[in-house]
């Protein structure tokens, strides 16, 4: 407990709506996601598989982000920067989710491992991260935590790390748009799965491009305001916003491993 | 001239007593509001340090940057046309006595009180005198009326008798209190209220007393007059006249008197040079007697009032406001002129400069020293007691012994003859009997016994520092150590080594010396740098160094003592002081070799433009570590430019708070500091926003600090204070929020980021529809070929197989059927292409098309026909409408002909821009066979399967005889479905 209040910093601002979306949204999907990754493995179902593995990386997202926020991460200066690569993962999965979810008969495309390809090259940039020593890990989290932006400017990776955040988004924007393609050319009359699966899958890609557009909304702040980037970083207007749609795809994610729990009862009968 | 000269001597040399005889500080805070207008009445200093004016009866205030008449500040109409005098309680608030009666200001809310309960009813009367104790306001109404006022409340504590013959203006006070009650002395009679039985006493005030009458000083037990003519009386119970009277008649006006009272304690100060502290009681017991020092001059301007604000006193004159103030420091002073080396020979100082030499005696006062010619005495040494060396501008060295100067005429070889420089600047004590003079061109070294002199030869015989102009030399241990106009030397015997800086570059050195183990040197233009084995660190302006610019340093214990270009600074345990004028320099630009220690007095003297200063260093080091409290920097006003042209500004204190919001259409932002008691120099202002400054820099003399073009976000602007002399700095942070415009949002981008996407996400779409539309047509070819043309052919197929039979009874008919079964094949597959052939898609080939059908199918059956179409648009009809209407236009009439034996059939299609309407009426409508009814049903299915296709609307009304359908199709919303 010493240690906690030693390094938690912000106080005032863990009573706001923001942090509360983001804690009750990361308890949801802790949850949500250990149960799709159960449900993918015991019945041998890639859609759920790419849920959990989409639900983890985000969690991660926002549990760092949470932690670098309070100033806890100080604590365990090791996890940092470690779910980069991960993010890559969130925004194929969802459109693979998508594609599989509509059509189930579909096999994985020739390429699917260019896919992978952000992926890896994430886990390269995290390297020089992971091999500093801990005297200066605990440094950069000391300016990180009271210095937002320091999250992208240091230099422990090969890249500029405000790249991560760009080039996230901008491959989620081409895989949303891919992903509302799939919705639009989907035949309802001519597929096997039935109209509730599909009102599914087109709330998930709803509140997931609600999500996406404000964190891009917010990456976009930091690109044209960059002298107030830590601000904006800890901008509780904004990230209220985007803890709130966050706590909503918790709940989508919760939502639907009832809903296949129901099914797979059904079926069972 | 009442008040002139003498007062002010004396007001000085009170303070000099009152603060451990440090001698007083007066500056000129203000000259006057403008060029022009330099009186001023009164002025007050506001609870925020700024200080209130008033001036030809209007009122200013002053933040220490700019003066600004109040009627600019305050944005309505004024309520007053002229100022008398002002007071300033304790909450902020302003009280001004106009020429109709008192008004307050509040400089919180930045608006007249009226109607609050501490003011409500004062605001028409006049005030006769405001004074203030430790813990309450009072005020005095020419009404006759003594208030005492709170923070919310007022409390009337008596009334007294106004003679308005009676009375007139003094500079001291007639209206005074302390903690225990309030004295008034008006129209002839003296008014005590007891503030703890709250009970008044009213006196009459003997004529003799009265005539002269000129200040009250609160006591315990009773009140102390001032009568100018008499001197003090005192009355606790009756008046009797004291032993503070005067010797001669006036002696106790404010020109030769000046009186106070400090704590528990009455100070008096006289012009002979006495002063006094009594005991602050009747029994005015003497606590001190002694002589006083006049510390400055004086000033000649007539004064109108004075305030005492903590350790100053503002005076308010006809030709400017002044301020008085103790000197952090009381430096002893040798004021002769330009000062360069000097030293101590038995009991007298002899200083060098330009000209002659001056001396002083240990006791004494300073004198040209004519004994010795006029020279440039430049650097000096001390051998003994009784002899010392000096180093000449031109003379090269001087020997003076016991007072007597001779100027030594050194043999130089013939081989550096040309070499010789007789320029000295400084001089070390060397080997043996020999002296190391630095001159314009190299070291020099002077035997004293052979009175030779040579260079100073490396081991190769070379002259090593020969061109360079020597500005400091040391030898100890040695080592011989030098600086010069392009770096610091070392030379250990046999070779010498530039030490600093290295390489080529070059930095004017001054001075250099070595303390517990460091060595420090006085640069020109890097401040001081200091060698360590590590290597070299830096202290300049930007650590907070006086100047950058040394010209002289001395080490003691670790503390270092440099005279700079701006000022005496002080460097001890990583903290910097520093000495200016106003802390009691009489100049503050030091001169290079004008420095001497003199250990047997432990005396410090520091020259400069104006002669030595001389002190005790340990003394200046304890003064200087008993800080004063530094000024809060405050801001004067915020004005905020909005867009539209638009100014708001801002003053009221409650605005100028720690957090200040700026809204979205704010586009300029100025924030003017204010710089309280700037004018004694006791510090400098520093700042920084984040986050767009990296550093501290300094703040503009404007004390402004303006923001063009704020992007949304939060900006921390820290002012540090930067005491420059014994303080340790001090920051203040402002939390600045700028609010974003719609357009600065997060929405807003969220929003840009939406109608990207959608705009890429449409043109995929647009070429998806591509595919999907050919997908549907390929899907309704199947669905018109399945369900037109197959049953047709399953019909053909069928009367094909019934021909082989050879039970078939009537293959003539069966023959008719498949003929005519082909025939309707052959129809529907023309039907049908025509229907996908886009070329179709313009106008009238639909109309044409169908009343060709209709002819086709009805006329034959001898039905008749009335075809009416109108076209009032040029568009092409979109596919998907022309093929379904077609084709249910034809299921129509398919059923017409087949069931309803009608006698005429009226058809009329309209097309416009925005819709299509075909309406079908016929007048058999009655008596349909059952067995049809089947048919019919899966025909009006088919139909209502097309209209939804096109997102049309299909009706059918039987009524009056008439079967009636109509089709409605929306040529904006059509919808693609299948």
């Amino acid at each position: 407990m010493d240690l906690l209040k030693e390094f938690w910093i912000r106080e005032e601002e863990c009573y706001s709506w923001g942090v509360f979306f983001a804690v009750v949204g990361l308890v949801l999907s802790f949850f949500a996601t250990l149960w799709h990754f159960w449900f993918a493995f015991r019945h041998k179902r890639r859609c759920e598989m790419l849920l959990g593995i989409m639900g983890a990386a985000s969690f991660w997202n926002v549990f760092i982000y949470f932690l670098i926020f309070t100033g806890l991460v100080r604590l365990v200066p090791d996890i940092y920067n470690k779910g980069i690569p991960f993010h890559y993962l969130v925004a194929p999965c969802a459109y693979f989710f998508v594609l599989f979810s509509l059509f189930p008969k579909l096999n994985w495309p020739g390429h699917w491992w260019v896919h992978l390809l952000p992926f890896i090259l994430g886990m390269i940039d995290i390297i020089p991260y992971a091999i500093a020593s801990v005297e200066e890990k605990k440094a950069l989290m000391d300016v990180i935590v009271h210095d937002m932006q320091m999250t992208v400017r240091h230099e422990y990776g090969f890249i500029d790390q405000k790249w991560h955040y760009i080039n996230k988004f901008l491959l989620a924007f081409v895989y949303i748009v891919a992903q509302w393609r799939l919705l639009y050319m989907h035949d309802l009359e001519l597929s096997p799965i039935s109209a509730s699966t599909k009102q599914n899958v087109f709330a998930f890609t709803i509140i997931y491009t609600l999500q996406l557009l404000l964190q891009g909304g917010m990456v976009l702040s930091l690109v044209f305001n960059q002298t107030q980037r830590s601000f904006i970083l800890q901008n509780l207007d904004q990230l209220s916003w985007i803890s709130f749609f966050f706590l909503l795809f918790s709940c989508w994610l919760l939502q639907n491993a009832f809903r296949l729990r129901a099914e797979n009862a059904n079926d069972q009968l | 001239m009442k008040h002139i000269i003498l007062w002010l001597c004396l007001l000085l040399c009170g303070f000099a007593h009152v603060r451990g005889e440090l001698p007083y500080r007066h500056v000129q805070v203000l000259k006057g509001v403008d060029d022009h207008h330099v009186m001023f009445t009164v002025a007050e200093k506001d609870p925020f340090g700024l200080i209130w004016l008033v001036s030809g009866g209007e009122l200013y205030r002053y933040d220490g940057v700019h003066v600004v008449p109040f009627a600019k500040l305050y944005e309505e109409k004024l309520p007053f046309d002229e100022v008398q005098t002002i007071a300033i309680d304790p909450w902020g608030r302003i009280w001004l006595n106009t020429r109709n009666g008192m008004l307050v200001f509040d400089l919180t809310t930045w608006r007249f009180c009226f109607n609050e309960h501490f003011v409500e009813g004062l605001t028409e009367k006049k005030a006769l005198e405001f004074c203030q104790a430790e813990n309450g306001f009072f005020v005095a109404t020419q009404s006759g009326e003594v208030w005492q006022i709170d923070e919310y409340r007022k409390t009337l504590l008596f009334s007294f008798t106004v003679d308005k013959r009676k009375g007139r203006h003094t500079v001291g006070n007639l209206f005074t209190a302390d903690n225990d009650g309030l004295w008034l002395a008006v129209s002839g009679n003296l008014y005590g209220y007891d503030r703890h039985q709250k009970k008044h006493q009213v006196v009459h005030i003997p004529l003799e007393i009265d005539d002269c009458i000129e200040d009250l000083l609160p006591l315990k037990g009773g009140v102390l007059i001032r009568n100018y003519r008499d001197g003090y009386y005192i009355y606790d119970g009756s008046f009797r006249l004291t032993s503070i009277r005067s010797a001669k008649e006036h002696d106790f006006t404010n020109w030769n008197h000046w009186g106070f009272v400090e704590g528990n304690r009455v100070m008096l100060f006289n012009n002979h040079g006495q002063y006094m502290e009594l005991a602050r009681d009747t029994t005015l017991t003497v606590l001190k007697k002694g002589y006083h020092r006049l510390a400055e001059h004086v000033l000649y301007k007539r004064l109108n009032a004075w305030r005492q604000f903590g350790d100053e006193w503002l005076l308010a004159t006809d030709q400017g406001l002044y301020a008085v103030f103790p000197s952090s420091f009381s430096f002893d002073y040798v004021e002769y002129g330009t000062a360069r080396g000097m030293f101590r020979q038995n009991d007298s100082y002899y200083f060098g400069g330009y000209g002659f030499l001056h001396r002083m005696p240990l006791q004494g006062s300073v004198a040209e020293y004519r004994k010795a010619p006029e020279k440039n005495y430049y650097a000096a040494y001390t051998q003994h007691r009784d002899t010392a060396y000096v180093a000449l501008e031109s003379g090269f060295l001087g020997q003076m012994v016991k007072g007597r100067l001779s100027i030594l005429q050194p043999i130089v070889s013939p081989q550096y003859a040309h070499k010789f420089s007789d320029l000295g600047y400084c001089l070390s004590p060397y080997k043996g009997t020999t002296l190391l003079v630095g001159t314009s061109n190299g070291i020099w070294q002077y035997d004293i016994k052979t009175n030779q002199v040579m260079p100073l030869l490396d081991i190769a015989g070379v002259f090593f520092s020969g061109g360079k102009r020597i500005l400091s030399i040391r030898y100890l241990g040695g080592k011989l150590t030098y600086s010069t106009e392009d770096g610091y030397y070392l030379f250990d015997g046999s070779r010498h080594k530039k030490r600093y800086p290295e390489g080529k570059q070059q930095l004017m050195i001054y001075d250099h010396l070595t303390d517990q183990g460091v060595e420090y040197l006085a640069t020109k233009g890097r401040g001081i740098v200091m060698l360590t084995d590590s290597g070299s660190r830096t202290i300049s302006m930007q650590e907070g160094l006086g100047s950058n610019t040394i010209y002289q340093l001395f080490a003691v214990q670790g503390t270092l003592f440099a005279g700079t270009h701006r000022g005496l600074s002080l460097i001890t345990d990583s903290r910097i002081f520093n000495y200016r004028t106003n802390d009691g320099l009489p100049f503050e630009e030091f001169n290079h070799q004008a420095i001497f220690y003199d250990t047997a007095a432990n005396r410090l003297f520091m020259g400069g433009i104006g002669g030595y200063v001389f002190f005790n260093p340990s003394d200046l080091l304890k003064a200087a570590t008993q800080k004063d409290a530094i000024p809060e920097p405050r801001i004067a006003a915020l004005h905020v430019g909005l867009k539209g042209n638009r100014y708001k500004h801002y003053y009221a204190a409650d605005l100028l708070r720690d957090t200040i919001v700026l809204t979205e259409d704010a586009l300029t932002f100025n924030m003017d500091f204010a710089r309280p008691d700037f004018y004694r120099h006791g510090y400098d202002v520093l700042y920084k926003i984040d986050p767009l400054m990296d550093g501290f820099q300094q703040m503009a003399s404007s004390g402004q600090i303006t923001l063009v073009g704020l992007r949304p976000g939060e900006y921390k602007v820290h002012v540090r204070i930067l005491p420059n002399n014994g303080g340790v700095e001090k920051t203040w942070t402002w939390l600045l929020k700028k609010q974003p415009t719609f357009f600065e949002t997060q929405g807003f981008y969220a929003l840009v980021l939406l109608s990207i996407t959608g705009i890429i996400t449409l043109i995929v779409l647009q070429r998806a529809k591509r595919i999907k539309d050919e997908k549907l047509l390929r899907k309704q070819i199947s669905r018109d070929l399945h369900d037109e043309v197959g049953g047709l052919l399953t019909g053909i197929s069928m009367q094909a197989d019934l021909l082989l039979l050879d039970s078939a009874r009537d293959k003539q008919s069966s023959a008719t059927s498949i003929g005519q079964y082909s025939r309707e094949a052959v129809q529907m597959m023309d039907d049908i292409i025509w229907a996908i052939d886009a070329r179709n898609n313009d106008q009238g080939n639909l109309q044409e098309r169908m009343e060709y059908l209709a002819s086709q199918m009805l006329e034959p059956q001898g039905i008749r026909l009335l075809f009416d179409t109108s076209t009032k648009t040029d568009r092409k009809i979109p596919q998907v409408v022309r093929q379904n209407t077609y084709l249910l236009f034809k299921e129509i009439l398919h059923n017409i002909s087949k069931h309803a034996r009608a006698e005429w059939v009226s058809i009329s299609i309209h097309i416009d821009t925005k819709s299509l309407v075909m309406e079908v009426r016929n007048n058999g409508a009655q008596n349909l066979p059952r067995e049809n009814t089947r048919r019919k049903g899966h025909g009006t299915r088919n139909m209502e399967t097309r209209a939804r296709q096109m997102n049309g609307n299909l009706s059918s009304v039987q009524e009056n005889g008439e079967y009636r359908v109509l089709l409605t199709v929306n040529l904006r919303n059509i919808k693609w479905t299948i």
